[in-house]
């Protein structure tokens, strides 16, 4: 059935046939990780958007948790509109951008406040991570500051593909201030690209911060929970009955062994089975917990599981 | 070579040298997102054929005024996580350096001082490579720290306690003959 992750080991079984309506069956809903689950670059993978009505179609919740801090979910809702997929709304999706933002207000603001004397933070980022972090009520270290501007109170490290030396030299001087916080969107190292190649992620960027300062960074993306209480949160969700399904054995896999989540893991993005055979293999705890529950070569897989 | 447009998707697209056998990094106030993904580029094309050095892997470089600027280790740090490899570092602690000064000069360990102001870097390759260490009290470390590390009980810490001390290198004037 359905339940938790949270007892015995994983073991990586491909979900098909009957498996599939008895794994899909009693889910109340699914979080889907985005790149590389429902699509690749600029492409939906075939049949994702004709999964997710389905789903709609079926009563059951998707939402989507992604580690991508490049876009605001406004931005999202309308990738997803633009890619195929029907009816998704910003509200259904939580980035690391997103989460981060409400991350620092609760830590800044004490979740409410209007922004005044709280200080600044110092975002190394895009614009859609930057609009995150504005529209959560907090200030930009760097826009339109005077010479009584408040302290900074937090470095935001994220996807920065203008990041550079002299914003890593800025980072470490507000960082000397122990009450000023280190926080990271996600731990990606790398993500791929379509042909192939790959390109650094916050992982990378985060990493140079830390060996400046000497501070260890607080991670809001998957693996580790916050976004799912994020979700929790607005939505409601139990974790018996709600299933995650991702491409990265590291991130999303180890995402849902952390909230209590049975997992799927794709073939369609990062991971390749061969890697999680291993982690099985392996005689290591912390390897056990990248072992997905079940997998399949594609979400599209996923359709023959429920009602039609 | 100028970036091909304004976008990681384009830099990726940019021609690579066939003849680059290795990435080199040093320290680099113009580091940018750019040249790590160009990094990160030559080292996936190569895998174990393009080698990863690193110069050193100190964290923070002094300023006067008691201010620092980010070290090399940071760029080093950044490489090897997007590519997920080691680098090979040349610098001190480690030892290739001293291989480097013996292969030329002859050198005895036994009757050979080093001379430094940084207990990872200085004390640690001398006591490494069985020199003795001499630490001078003018750079970055203070007394307090090496009674520290001399204090705890973990052998890691114990390793970057030199042999001796002076405030200045200026002191050893008086132990030279006229």
């Amino acid at each position: 059935g359905c339940s938790g992750g949270g007892g015995g080991m994983a073991s990586c079984r491909r979900l098909s046939g009957a498996g599939l309506r008895e794994v899909l069956g009693p889910a109340q809903g699914l979080l889907f990780d985005c790149d590389g689950v429902l699509w690749a670059g600029e492409r939906a993978v075939p049949g994702a958007p004709e999964l997710l009505e389905r789903l709609r179609r079926s009563g059951k919740a998707a939402l989507f948790v992604s580690n991508n801090s490049r876009r605001s979910v406004a931005e999202l809702e309308r990738r997803f509109s633009r890619l195929g997929f029907r009816g998704v709304r910003a509200e259904h999706v939580f980035s690391s951008a997103l989460c981060s933002a409400l991350f620092l207000r609760q830590r800044l603001l004490g979740g409410g406040g209007d922004g005044s004397g709280n200080g600044r933070v110092f975002v190394m980022g895009g614009e859609g991570l930057r609009g995150e972090v504005r529209d959560a009520g907090l200030r930009l270290a760097g826009e339109g500051e005077s010479a009584t501007a408040e302290p900074v109170r937090a470095v935001l490290v994220g996807y920065d593909d203008q990041f550079t030396f002299a914003k890593l030299a800025q980072a470490c001087g507000y960082l000397r201030d122990p009450q000023c916080l280190l926080v990271a969107t996600d731990p990606d190292p790398w993500h791929p690209l379509s042909d192939g190649q790959r390109t650094p992620g916050t992982g990378s960027l985060t990493a140079a911060v830390e060996t400046a300062s000497g501070r260890k960074a607080l991670v809001v993306g998957k693996p580790n929970r916050y976004m799912f209480d994020c979700i929790v949160e607005r939505f409601g969700v139990d974790p018996s009955r709600t299933l995650m399904v991702g491409d990265r054995l590291e991130t999303d896999i180890l995402f849902g062994k952390n909230c209590g989540l049975s997992t799927i893991l794709t073939l369609t993005g990062v991971s390749r089975l061969e890697e999680a055979q291993a982690y099985m293999a392996s005689d290591s705890a912390a390897a056990k917990d990248l072992v997905p529950n079940y997998y399949v070569d594609s979400i599209a897989d996923l359709i023959p599981g429920l009602d039609e | 070579a100028a970036l091909p447009g304004p976008a990681p998707a384009d830099w990726a697209q940019a021609p690579l040298d066939p003849a680059v056998r290795a990435v080199l990094v040093g320290f680099d106030e113009h580091f940018s997102y750019a040249k790590l993904c160009q990094a990160l580029r030559y080292l996936l094309r190569g895998g174990p054929d393009c080698l990863l050095v690193g110069t050193n892997r100190d964290h923070r470089l002094p300023l006067e005024g008691g201010t620092a600027i980010p070290g090399t280790g940071c760029l080093v740090k950044a490489v090897e996580t997007a590519a997920q490899r080691e680098a090979f570092i040349v610098g001190k602690p480690n030892r290739y350096m001293f291989d480097c000064v013996v292969s030329e000069f002859n050198i005895d360990p036994a009757r050979t001082i080093m001379v430094g102001d940084r207990l990872d870097t200085d004390i640690l390759m001398g006591n490494s490579c069985g020199l003795t260490t001499l630490l001078t009290l003018t750079g970055v470390t203070t007394l307090e720290e090496v009674k520290g590390h001399q204090e705890s009980d973990c052998p890691t810490r114990q390793s970057l306690v030199p042999h001796y001390y002076v405030d200045s290198i200026a002191d050893l004037l008086p132990a030279l003959g006229e």
